[in-house]
């Protein structure tokens, strides 16, 4: 095809005599009038009752409702709660299991470590290895569980109770 | 400088915006901008001037009290067209139902039940909107667009009267790009057959 799609190759006589008569085509308009007869048919917005079509991620059904999403948060809370005062009165009983489990592999890898610290810099080195044998791995592991636990859960309780409610459903560009 | 000046030189996202917020007079320049080309596309679908005027205002009336719901990723134009070609089409599709009960009740066994059950049609004398119509609608290229399929007829009419692109008409008409383009080649083709005579 040429630049014009309507014709197969180079436009013809009976082409261009076809587009000399599509060009005689106009406008036809309505009636006198029309405008009002329309517009007496039509409800004008009024300021401020229109919603701005929202698009948002899909969200469960359930989540849409604040019921809901308070129960979760409070929930989410509550386990979170739980969680940490658990782990800080077992504090001691998952140190234990930790360097139990860890112990085999744990411990040759901090050997390894501290040996690198001491000598890359002696000073750096001894001071780590000093502090880090004073506390032990014990509560560097207890705080690091407790925050992998608990955070996930409080930034998703968070996030549902103080998330807005939507303004509007999507509406489609549909013919009406 | 007036907020009607700025309107005229808005761009149709802009109208449809300020009639969101209750602009009356944004309503009235929607309605300048479109009423010529949607009542033209209906018109010379349904090919009579009184029923075109009424399907024109129906598209207008759902398109104004439905605003809120447009969406600004496509274009105005696409949007009231579609509504404007789904009203004629409908409508031609309830003329040839009616049209088959002119002739008659589908279920008449003999000749006399099929008379009793036609509808008898009172003589339409000529008035002045009929005089008008054939003026409008009786040169040749007229006649000849009006006996193309409705689909073609669409085509036709959005791509050579609006200058609308393939891929607006292919948006109005819900058809893929390739189809709209064969269905111009073909509506092209019987419109060259059907003026051939007349060039000599």
């Amino acid at each position: 095809m040429t630049d014009h799609p309507e014709y197969n190759s180079e436009p013809t006589e009976a082409d261009r005599l076809l587009d000399l008569y599509l060009a005689t085509l106009q406008r036809f308009e309505p009636a006198p009038g029309f405008a009002d007869r329309v517009m007496a048919r039509v409800v004008v917005t009024k300021p401020g009752a229109v919603t701005v079509p929202v698009r948002r991620a899909a969200v469960p059904i359930l989540l849409k409702r604040p019921v809901f999403g308070w129960s979760l948060a409070g929930s989410a809370a509550l386990s979170s709660t739980a969680l940490t005062l658990w782990v800080a009165t077992n504090l001691p009983a998952i140190g234990a299991t930790v360097i139990a489990v860890t112990q085999g592999a744990g411990t040759a890898t901090w050997q390894a470590l501290l040996g690198l610290v001491a000598v890359w810099s002696a000073w750096a080195g001894i001071s780590a290895a000093a502090v880090l044998t004073s506390i032990g791995p014990g509560p560097v592991i207890g705080t690091a569980t407790t925050a992998v636990f608990a955070m996930p859960l409080s930034t998703l309780g968070l996030w549902l109770a103080f998330r807005s409610a939507p303004h509007s459903r999507t509406r489609i560009h549909a013919a009406l | 400088m007036t907020q009607a000046w700025r309107l005229s030189n808005a761009t149709d996202r802009e109208v449809v915006e300020a009639a969101c917020t209750g602009r009356e007079d944004a309503y009235r320049e929607l309605l300048r901008r479109y009423q010529r080309p949607v009542f033209s596309l209906i018109y010379r679908m349904v090919r009579d001037r009184e029923l075109a005027e009424d399907l024109t205002q129906e598209t207008f009336v759902k398109v104004l009290n439905a605003l809120d719901t447009y969406r600004s990723e496509f274009k105005f134009s696409s949007w009231i067209f579609k509504i404007a070609n789904n009203a004629a089409i409908d409508h031609l599709r309830r003329r040839q139902l009616d049209t088959l009960s002119l002739e008659g009740a589908p279920d008449a066994q003999t000749q006399e039940r099929r008379e009793a059950t036609q509808l008898q049609l009172a003589a339409r004398g000529e008035s002045p909107l009929d005089e008008v119509q054939a003026r409008e609608l009786g040169s040749s290229i007229e006649q000849a667009i009006g006996t193309l399929r409705p689909e073609y007829r669409s085509c036709i009419i959005l791509r050579h009267i609006e200058g609308r692109s393939y891929e607006e008409i292919a948006e109005v008409l819900d058809l893929p790009l390739g189809t709209v383009k064969t269905y111009i080649h073909r509506a092209r083709a019987e419109l060259m057959t059907i003026l051939g005579p007349l060039r000599e």
